[in-house]
């Protein structure tokens, strides 16, 4: 097979031939993990294990919370975007880095500081139980943590699409009479559009995987806080199976959603 | 020419991991001049446990004893995958006995301590919880391991007995995550073990359930089958069932088995 | 409108009359571009203020102020038409009208108008990636202009075209500036000659000359200009009425355009076509003769248009026939002497 592969793929004669063995490897490194998952899994039992009340409810959260999360991303990343691409303020570098951590940080050490944020006794969450909104344990604290993780996704990948598309188009949409606003409207957004839609997947993705800051920030409760990688965790102590089984769900929906996002891409 | 360097690759790549699989394996591999013991230990015991290897290394000069802390089921699953381990300690008798379903166990385990259930709340109890009708006012934020874990199964039970319905705000898998947020005071009450409240002393307070007795966790231990130290296990585990693990045991609010 | 920019040299005082088209001309770097950009609004001047239609662009003194370039009706036009690749040609011809608030079907159809201005009606549905250099230029100027801008600037708008597509542009820029306050960047003459009524050259970021294209043209005051016209220039000071001598002793005789006083600085300009190319140092009175040696020759139509160094740095150009050429067997590398009457070298005050 791998002789049929070769003589079917195409290049253009520049690229060394050493380069397919580690890019073979590699591939491999990250498949085999995913063919190994779907080898252990009991496929007897498999419908009735992710159809389950607890699998169907942690499937529908994460597909939920994951939704926001990206939409929230969205809202907050695309101006954060903007800001650091196309304006020059002192200590912007120094603000880049800060806001790319959620990048570098161990996800549960994210969830720890939104607790110190947001939790009962935290910075916020303090006033904000007294006015009588609830944050911890709550569906939205799932939403905050998702998009704390992923937050950084689309704003690195919007920001370099907005440096590499350049200011000339808006230049000119200026001088046309177009105010600013208008101008990002209908010259900024639609040119950028490739590059925000790649960082929303991303982000979206992102979210679906985050286990260790909705962990230590959410709780898990079935249908409010346990999203599908909690799930997961859960059925390992009792039902390896079921773990098995809703892990691959969990792979099956991340590439339909990157699949799905490619495809418009190429189109 | 790809063949031959797709086999050096290849090759190197081997090499890499039989040398990463190698180093672990030395650890295992016993000479009398020096041997290492592994214990699998449920996380419940982590406090009791160390005090007891330190003993047991004071006691057998030229023995390392090494531990591994975590969730009984999953110690159960890696020693099911086949992780090097002499001496195996569970929570409760179910993971223990998942592991005999498997001849993974020589002979048969023995109890060595039990453990039950405790209110746990922050200092201070901002929310006065006194009983178990405490706590299941919705107004109080309880916390709860999962059934799926031992101490959340014997929460189950002492749902049961009592005849109540917990509406807990969220189900934790590890009963260390249970005392975190009270300890931090995102929750007004937990249901964790007798230990976890002494151990977690001036973090938490304890308020002593009646009904605890109606869960009662039975922690068995036993050597694996698969053990290259088989009479250092046995040693071991006569150090624990014997009179001074249970001193050890009982100080840090075990009960007997 | 007045102008200084530290950063870049620029030092220039300049106003335009209603529809009146300027064109600029200037060598590589002398701030050309700078000043479109000051107009448009890209670049704050350190100092300055323009006043366009009554509407103050910028100004520093009684109080800062600086108006954003949407807010300005100034319309650029460059070298890259910058067409909006995601919007059809309409679309982009359409967009000052929308951005002006006006709704889609008016904005549509003021734009099929200007397309049909710039003979550009049938590309309407097209992408910009879908046309030719020229075709995006013509489709620029459309935009540019369905904007309805107050100034129309643009820079260079011929140099990124192929000679082909040069004369439907040219031939379309004449038609709509007509009557359109307008600055026109260009290196080329022809440029200037057909589409401005005045000219202005930038050297260093400071206005030299200035004044209609014609007067310009025939008695420029600048070594560039004189090039960029064809012509040849000398300068220097009077000697006499007829006499001028430059910085190196070279003299010159010539017919004087206005009285020059002695002392005064002065310029001698004469064509190329009234040079004559020697091998020898020509004897004959009424004759100048420089000693040159031959830098380039340039193949002109009928003629040939020879460039030589006179060995100072400075340039001289001579038109001669091919026939010439080869009788006297000019090559680069020679040294042969240029002359010319002193009948046909004009002198005027510098």
């Amino acid at each position: 097979m791998a002789t049929r592969i070769a003589q079917r793929t195409r290049t253009d004669g520049s690229l060394p031939r050493w380069v397919f063995v580690p890019a073979g490897l590699g591939a491999l490194f990250v498949l085999l993990p995913l063919a190994a998952i779907g080898s252990k899994v009991r496929w007897g039992t498999f419908w009735s294990l992710i159809t389950s009340e607890s699998s169907l409810a942690a499937l529908g959260l994460s597909l939920k919370t994951s939704s926001a999360a990206t939409a929230l991303c969205l809202l907050l990343g695309v101006p954060m975007a903007l800001v650091l691409a196309r304006t020059h303020f002192p200590g912007q570098r120094i603000v880049r880095s800060l806001l790319l951590l959620p990048l570098v940080l161990p996800p549960v050490v994210g969830g720890i500081a939104l607790l110190y944020t947001f939790g009962r006794r935290g910075l916020l969450g303090h006033t904000f139980e007294v006015l009588g909104l609830q944050i911890a344990f709550s569906t939205t604290a799932v939403v905050i943590a998702q998009t704390f993780v992923a937050l950084p996704f689309l704003v690195v990948s919007l920001e370099g699409t907005l440096r590499s598309v350049g200011q000339r188009y808006e230049v000119v949409a200026a001088t046309l009479g177009g105010r600013p606003t208008f101008v990002f409207r209908r010259i900024t957004l639609p040119l950028v559009l490739p590059g925000l839609l790649s960082g929303a997947v991303l982000s979206f993705a992102r979210a679906l995987g985050e286990f260790g800051a909705t962990l230590t920030f959410a709780g898990s409760l079935q249908g409010v806080t346990r999203t599908l990688p909690l799930e997961i965790y859960l059925q390992r102590e009792s039902d390896p199976d079921a773990a098995v089984a809703l892990s691959l769900v969990l792979v099956v929906v991340a590439v339909l959603v990157v699949g799905f996002a490619q495809g418009r891409r190429e189109s | 020419m790809i063949t031959r360097q797709h086999t050096v690759a290849a090759t190197a790549a081997a090499l890499v991991v039989l040398t990463a699989c190698g180093s672990s394996e030395d650890a295992a591999t016993t000479s009398t001049a020096r041997s290492t013991l592994t214990v699998f230990a449920a996380a419940s015991l982590k406090a009791t446990f160390t005090q007891l290897g330190a003993s047991f290394e004071a006691s057998h000069p030229g023995v390392t004893v090494t531990f591994n802390f975590a969730g009984s089921s999953d110690l159960v699953t890696q020693i099911q995958q086949g992780a090097p381990a002499d001496v195996f300690a569970s929570a409760d008798t179910k993971n223990m006995d998942k592991a005999t379903a498997d001849s993974l166990i020589s002979g048969e385990p023995v109890p060595f301590a039990s453990n039950t259930l405790e209110i746990a709340v922050p200092p201070g109890n901002p929310a006065k919880v006194a009983t178990l009708k405490d706590i299941i006012n919705p107004a109080v934020k309880l916390v709860i391991c999962a059934p799926e874990v031992p101490c959340g199964s014997a929460a189950e039970k002492v749902e049961a007995a009592a005849g109540l319905a917990f509406t807990p705000v969220s189900e934790e898998s590890s009963v260390t995550d249970v005392l975190n947020m009270v300890a931090t005071g995102q929750a007004d009450a937990g249901l964790v073990y007798v230990t976890d409240v002494k151990g977690a002393a001036g973090k938490v307070e304890g308020v002593t359930l009646p009904e605890s007795s109606a869960a009662v966790n039975t922690y068995p231990i036993g050597a694996l089958a698969g053990t290259k130290n088989a009479s250092l296990a046995k040693d071991f585990i006569a150090l624990v069932t014997g009179a001074e693990g249970q001193k050890v045991l009982a100080d840090a609010g075990f009960a007997k088995p | 409108m007045t102008a200084t920019l530290a950063a870049r040299g620029l030092d220039v005082d300049l106003a335009l009359a209603p529809g009146e088209c300027v064109a600029i001309l200037g060598p590589n770097g002398a701030g050309k571009s700078t000043l479109l950009s000051v107009l448009a609004g890209t670049l704050r001047p350190d100092s300055g203020q323009a006043v366009l239609a009554e509407r103050i662009l910028y100004a520093d003194v009684p109080q800062r102020i600086w108006l954003p370039p949407y807010a300005r009706g100034v319309a650029l036009l460059a070298q890259d038409p910058l067409l909006f690749p995601h919007l059809s040609v309409l679309d982009n011809v359409a967009f000052g009208r929308r951005a002006a608030g006006d709704a889609p079907r008016a904005a549509r159809e003021a734009a099929r108008e200007w397309l049909g201005q710039v003979e550009a009606a049938e590309f309407a549905p097209r992408r910009p990636a879908e046309l030719s250099g020229g075709q995006a230029q013509r489709v620029a100027i459309a935009r540019a202009l369905a904007a309805q801008p107050a100034l129309l600037l643009l820079d260079e708008p011929m140099a990124a075209l192929d000679v082909g597509a040069a004369p439907m542009l040219r031939r379309v820029l004449r038609r709509v500036l007509h009557g359109r306050t307008a600055l026109i960047v260009t290196h080329d003459l022809l440029d200037a000659v057909l589409l401005a009524s005045r000219v202005v050259v930038l050297d260093g970021g400071r206005i030299v000359e200035s004044g209609p294209t014609q007067e310009v043209i025939r008695h420029p005051r600048t070594p560039f200009t004189a090039r960029i016209a064809g012509l040849n220039l000398i300068e220097g000071h009077a000697t006499g009425t007829t006499h001028l001598r430059d910085a190196r002793g070279l003299e010159v005789e010539g017919t004087p355009h206005t009285p020059l006083l002695v002392g005064e600085p002065a310029l001698a300009v004469f064509s190329p076509t009234v040079v004559s190319v020697h091998a020898e140092r020509p004897g004959g009175s009424a004759r100048n003769a420089f000693p040159v040696t031959i830098a380039e020759l340039e193949p002109r139509d009928a003629q040939v248009r020879v460039r030589a160094s006179d060995g100072h740095g400075g340039s001289m150009l001579a038109d001669v026939t091919a026939a010439a050429v080869n009788e006297l067997d000019l090559h680069p590398g020679k040294a042969v002497h240029f002359s010319v009457k002193a009948t046909a070298v004009t002198l005027y005050p510098g």
